[in-house]
This record gives structure tokens, C-alpha cells and sequence, in this order.
């Protein structure tokens, strides 16, 4: 009875991913296994239904999720293409020569991740201004070395970090987490 | 605007406690989580790993390189923003608790 629940079980394992599955199946398969042999075959009949159950709903979740991130990357790619082509566009009404220096004048860049909203403005290839969660941040807090620019909190810790290309007008930074959302200002990024 | 952090799920929060002391792989945090919760609180499967896997992503664990008794296992211990998030939740859920005592919802015997 236990072998047999136990192959409903991975069955059912095939409603996630398949890298999820890679990842966690041979660790769920255990459990499960080690969860329901010690029980009546009734009860472990009844568990084994929850628990398929619960991995059905478990993987819609995940695989809603990933809908969610494709979401979220394309919104991202379509910020860079606005942001290169609003550059384009003011390089065009531009004279050949300043047209390949329109992309290093000017960006404002506005962005938001899970832990909020923040803006970054972009002067000659330098950073002038930020806000986090709409909050104007102190121009010495923005540190650029090279392609790097870091944002610091209040206590000097790095709160947002971005890697910004003036030549290929291209801004790309490392997501916060949501549980910064409400004190972004001061959530420290994982370093 | 929100002005606070946005609340883990109950049982993010549990796993997030259940790591405290060091690291741990599945199982022994699920069962980990029922001793916590005197068998209140019994993850299934699905929803464990679903949960580990969303707090991995989110930063707020990570694997630890460090096995435990069990080699083949996959162990998890708090990344210094997990501790930070388990701090902030035990502070919000504190507080809770102390208006539902103060309006006298929660019987003596469970304090």
C-alpha cells in the first residue's frame, strides 16, 4: 500500500516544473514515505490524498509565479526600450556629432521592484539624484566607480545597487526583496 | 504607501523561526515546526518546499554548504535578511498578541 501511494505521490510531483522538481522531489518523495508508513492503510490513504492535493495547489502557485516573473521581465525589457529610445529619439533631433553624446547627457530613470519604487537621474554619464519610495536621497549617497553605482541607506549600508552602461544605454540593477517594501530607504541588499 | 514591511506568510514565518538556531533541511523543519507549534501548524509537503523555495529566492535563507547528520539532504539556515525579516515578524506578531490580550481575547491558560 505504501509503495503504491508513494508512486501516486511522484506522479503528482509531475504538476511542478521540472527544475522544481530536480531541485525538491527526491526530498518530498522521503517524507512522504516516511510519513505514511507508520499509518493505517485508511489513514494513509486519507493523507495521501491531502497531500497530493496540497502538491497540486502547491504547483499552480509556482507555476503562477513564473507567469508572474516572465510578467515582470517583460515590463523590465520594456523599460529599456523606452528609456533607450526616448535617448534615440532626442539624439535624432540632434546634430550628428551631439547625437553620439545625446546618451550620456540625460537619463531619469524611474523603476520598481518587489521591495518598491525608486528613480535614479543620470547628468554626463553621472549620478545627480535618487529617491527611494519617493524619498530625495542626499547626492552623497550615491557612489559610482565605473559601471557601478551603489545607493546608501541612512547608516551607510548599500540599500540599492545598479549597473548602469552609458554607451549601450542600458541600466540593469539587482532586485530588492519584498520584505524591504515600507523601509527600503534602510534595508540592506545581501552583499 | 505602505509604511511597514510587508508580513511573511504563517508558515514563512515558522520556517524562518525554525532556522534560528542554525541549519536544517526539510523534514527536520517540518518537524521542527510541529514541536514549535505543539503539532498546530503540520506543513504538508507541497507547501514546505513551495515556501523554502520562495524564501530562497526572496534572499531571506540560503543552502548551507555545511552538512548536517544527513549528507544527501538539503540543509537551509538564515541569510542576514531572513534574520532581520524573522525579527521584524516576531515584533509584529508580539504586538498582536498584546491588543488581543489587552482586550482580553486570549484565555489566561494560554499565556
Amino acid at each position: 500500500m505504501t509503495k503504491l501511494l508513494t508512486k501516486l505521490f511522484v506522479a503528482s510531483l509531475r504538476l511542478f516544473p521540472v527544475e522544481f522538481r530536480n531541485i525538491y522531489g527526491v526530498e518530498m518523495e522521503e517524507i512522504f514515505a516516511d510519513r505514511i508508513q507508520s499509518l493505517s492503510p485508511l489513514a494513509a490513504c486519507v493523507a495521501a490524498l491531502t497531500e497530493i492535493l496540497d502538491v497540486a495547489l502547491s504547483a499552480i502557485r509556482v507555476r503562477l509565479g513564473h507567469a508572474a516573473d516572465l510578467r515582470s521581465a517583460t515590463i523590465g525589457m520594456l523599460g529599456t526600450i523606452v528609456v533607450a529610445a526616448m535617448i534615440t529619439a532626442s539624439a535624432v533631433e540632434r546634430s550628428p556629432a551631439a547625437a553620439m553624446r545625446a546618451p550620456l547627457d540625460s537619463i531619469d530613470f524611474n523603476a520598481r521592484d518587489p521591495a518598491g519604487e525608486f528613480t535614479l537621474a543620470i547628468r554626463h554619464g553621472r549620478p545627480v539624484g535618487a529617491t527611494i519610495d519617493r524619498v530625495p536621497l542626499p547626492r552623497n549617497r550615491l557612489i559610482h566607480s565605473g559601471d557601478s553605482i551603489r545607493v546608501l541607506g541612512p547608516s551607510g549600508r548599500v540599500v540599492l545597487a545598479l549597473a548602469y552602461y552609458h554607451d549601450r544605454a542600458r541600466i540593469e540593477w539587482q532586485p530588492r526583496s519584498s520584505v524591504c517594501r515600507g523601509h527600503a530607504v534602510d534595508c540592506t541588499l545581501l552583499q | 504607501m505602505s509604511t511597514q514591511p510587508e508580513s511573511l506568510t504563517p508558515l514563512s514565518a515558522a520556517i524562518l523561526f525554525a532556522l534560528a538556531d542554525g541549519a536544517s533541511h526539510g523534514y527536520a523543519i517540518i518537524k521542527e515546526i510541529e514541536a514549535l507549534t505543539d503539532g498546530e501548524m503540520r506543513p504538508h509537503t507541497g507547501s514546505m518546499y513551495l515556501a523554502l523555495h520562495r524564501l530562497l529566492e526572496d534572499g531571506l535563507i540560503v543552502e548551507s554548504p555545511v552538512k548536517g547528520e544527513d549528507a544527501r539532504r538539503r540543509y537551509y539556515k538564515l541569510s542576514d535578511l531572513g534574520r532581520e525579516a524573522a525579527r521584524l515578524e516576531a515584533r509584529r506578531l508580539a504586538q498582536l498578541v498584546k491588543v488581543a490580550s489587552a482586550k482580553r481575547l486570549i484565555p489566561r491558560s494560554a499565556l
